[in-house]
């Protein structure tokens, strides 16, 4: 199980949610990891969605996700959000849908998809 | 050691060398068949009678020590599409053609006795056409086996399985790989079902080491070969994912784009995603064997195949590529990646594109013969094709001619073509590109944009649309060039971001060819070979109104983003209307 400053999250490693603990934030959002940054939930099994609930304020960026789960955005390949290819500077709302995926998984033809900036 | 241009008329079993002409000598691989069947084949003819011609060629720098270079193109009318066809393959043949001095193969004619199937066996010294003897009939493992024991370790080896011996339109053309592994396929189009046409098994090649390749200006080619190898190596995509993943990377990252098409084209979202993409098949390398990183012929830099092992560790198929993966697993809702291993290993022996055959289960589910998600039960119903029997025939003929067979309206094919992995609700410039391909619904016609980067939303203006749909065409037109040079497609995202790449590619062009191409010329011939194809396809009796995505996904929601397509008829038209 983990925890990051500031943020309550809830990770779901071998199948079960398990929430962690609650304060703060206007509500949740469910971030989904891939390839490497999949270690970032303990126990997380590479043939299962490993995902993270993670509270957001009003006025959230993806980029501010992206730094509280410790990870370098020169690290990141693709996101995205509600399953929209998306840029950092989008803002979050609870229930938000965010996949990320490491550069190691950069195979995505670009030109199909419009990048999403708020 | 000159090239040749071998035609070998089946009618009376006779194998002849030609000059090449200087018209056909700047030519190779998709601009080659494409200009022959353009030139010597009656568009109206019958697929898979003895008027249509069947041609092999590699690429221009194929055989060549240029990097991911070992292309071979196949082409001829297809009985699956009616249109005019290429489709290429790795493995290791191609190379040994172009070592030979092979400019193109050109089979036509039909042998007089029916069921009877030839080889053609080729080394440096002999040319013979032989009797298939005991390889007819065989599986594709097998055949590959009994050919390097008789003829030995190394051999080329192109072939078809039952499917294309017994004329099922789903047929592909196997090309063996430096294993001796079936699986590198022209796959798409029944371009198999044609060879079988032909009665010919298989085309067998006998040569070793570099050959003798003719270098116009070898300098120029060495420079080229090493700005593109070291392209290929610094860039994210062709240096790090393609060979850490493979192409089944693309599972989870069409899923989470909502665009992997689901339980035949009824969702772009699959539960199951996670257990059948390249990272398990990467975690299974570890823990099973196997290997990722594979390279389907030598010199490949990129590496994108893999070897899949059973949990006992002992071989189970190579490649595991992400459109198997996809159409044998979410698209048939079925989420083991064992099963759908075995399924794409039945392809393999039996010589199916994986494509259509996923899609063709598909649709099959969809009408209840089986449920959805039953992986054994497709094993069972995909295993009918080589045995011949009348559920195997339907199946074997594809997408199309199943969903007739069963009355289902939901068929996602363009000009009887099944669709490959990009949902087009959900991707919609990849729809433009299925409806506008000169060969049917096929994601390698040409890589594409997002509509709202066309601005194509609602109701075009006429203008915006011409000047759109000429940017869809030049990535058709970019995408036939690649082809013409035996370049592996893939060398696309490395040239397409990095000018040292693209330089370095049409230096080895020009090294060889001892030509001054440049990238304008790059979009010219492609336009006029995609011109050549296009009108092909007009004289076969294709119209506009073919160049249309099957009627469901018009009116049919597809979640997650619950959008039907959208692309307005003024924009499919203006690609090749301008």
């Amino acid at each position: 199980m983990m925890t990051f400053e500031g943020f309550n999250l809830r990770g779901m490693a071998m199948g079960e949610l398990v929430l962690i603990s609650k304060w703060g934030g206007i509500g949740l959002i469910t971030v989904f990891l891939y390839g490497k940054f999949r270690d970032k939930v303990p126990g997380s099994a590479i043939d299962r969605e490993c995902l993270l609930e993670m509270s957001v304020d009003d006025g959230d960026t993806i980029g501010l996700i992206i730094e509280k789960l410790d990870i370098m955005q020169k690290d990141v390949a693709h996101i995205f959000l509600n399953y929209q290819y998306s840029t950092v500077n989008r803002k979050l709302h609870p229930g938000d849908r965010l996949a990320i995926f490491p550069i190691e998984m950069s195979v995505l033809y670009r030109q199909y998809f419009v990048k999403h900036d708020d | 050691m000159g090239k040749f241009i071998l035609r070998l008329n089946m009618n009376d079993l006779s194998v002849k060398k030609e000059d090449v002409s200087e018209n056909y000598r700047v030519l190779g691989g998709r601009a080659l068949t494409s200009t022959i069947i353009s030139t010597e084949v009656n568009p109206t003819c019958h697929p898979l009678g003895p008027n249509n011609k069947l041609v092999f060629a590699p690429g221009i720098i194929t055989g060549t020590t240029a990097p991911s270079s070992g292309r071979l193109s196949v082409g001829a009318k297809s009985p699956l599409t009616g249109t005019i066809k290429e489709a290429n393959a790795g493995g290791i043949p191609g190379q040994k053609m172009a070592r030979l001095g092979i400019h193109a193969i050109i089979v036509e004619g039909q042998p007089k006795e029916k069921g009877k199937f030839y080889i053609l066996r080729m080394t440096p010294e002999v040319i013979a056409l032989e009797e298939a003897g005991e390889l007819t009939g065989k599986g594709m493992y097998e055949t590959n086996e009994l050919i390097w024991k008789n003829y030995g370790e190394g051999t080329g080896i192109i072939g078809i399985g039952p499917a294309g011996e017994l004329l099922m339109v789903n047929a592909g053309i196997s090309c063996n790989d430096p294993e001796n592994g079936p699986g590198r396929y022209a796959g798409r189009g029944g371009l198999g079902a044609v060879m079988g046409s032909k009665g010919l098994k298989a085309i067998i090649i006998e040569q070793k080491g570099l050959g003798d390749i003719a270098y116009a200006n070898p300098e120029l080619f060495k420079q080229g070969q090493h700005k593109l190898a070291k392209g290929l190596q610094e860039h994210a995509v062709t240096g790090q994912a393609l060979p850490t993943y493979g192409t089944a990377v693309l599972i989870n990252i069409l899923n989470e784009a909502g665009g992997l098409p689901t339980r035949n084209f009824s969702s772009g979202k699959f539960e199951g995603a996670s257990k059948i993409g390249g990272e398990v098949i990467n975690e299974w390398s570890k823990t099973r064997g196997g290997k990722v990183g594979h390279a389907c012929h030598p010199g490949c830099v990129i590496k994108c195949s893999n070897v899949v092992n059973h949990p006992d560790g002992t071989f189970h198929v190579s490649p595991l590529e992400y459109e198997s993966a996809w159409s044998l697993g979410a698209n048939c809702g079925i989420d083991s990646l064992d099963d759908i291993a075995e399924l794409n290993r039945i392809c393999n022996d039996v010589g199916l594109d994986t494509i259509e055959a996923g899609a063709a289960l598909g649709v099959a589910m969809e009408a209840g013969v089986i449920p959805f998600g039953d992986g054994k039960k497709a094993i069972e119903l995909l295993n009918e094709v080589g045995k011949g029997s009348p559920m195997g025939r339907i199946l074997g003929n594809g997408a199309a001619f199943t969903g007739k067979a069963f009355g289902v309206v939901r068929v996602p094919v363009v000009k009887n073509q099944a669709m490959p992995a990009y949902e087009p609700r959900a991707v919609k410039g990849i729809g433009v590109t299925y409806a506008t391909s000169t060969m049917g619904a096929d994601h390698t016609a040409g890589y594409t944009i997002a509509t709202e980067i066309l601005s194509v939303g609602g109701k075009a203006n006429p203008l915006e649309a011409a000047e759109k749909g000429a940017m869809a065409k030049g990535f058709q037109t970019a995408t036939i060039f690649i082809d013409a040079t035996g370049y592996c497609l893939f060398i696309a995202f490395a040239i397409l971001d990095l000018p040292d790449a693209f330089q370095g590619m049409l230096d080895t062009i020009n090294g060889v060819l001892g030509l001054s191409y440049t990238a304008e010329d790059f979009n010219r011939l492609g336009a006029e070979w995609l011109a050549l194809e296009r009108k092909f396809n007009e004289a076969a009796g294709f119209t506009k109104q073919d160049d249309r995505l099957p009627e469901f996904m018009y009116y049919e929601k597809l979640p997650p983003h619950n959008q039907v397509y959208d692309v307005p008829d003024e924009m499919l038209d203006s690609v090749h209307g301008s």
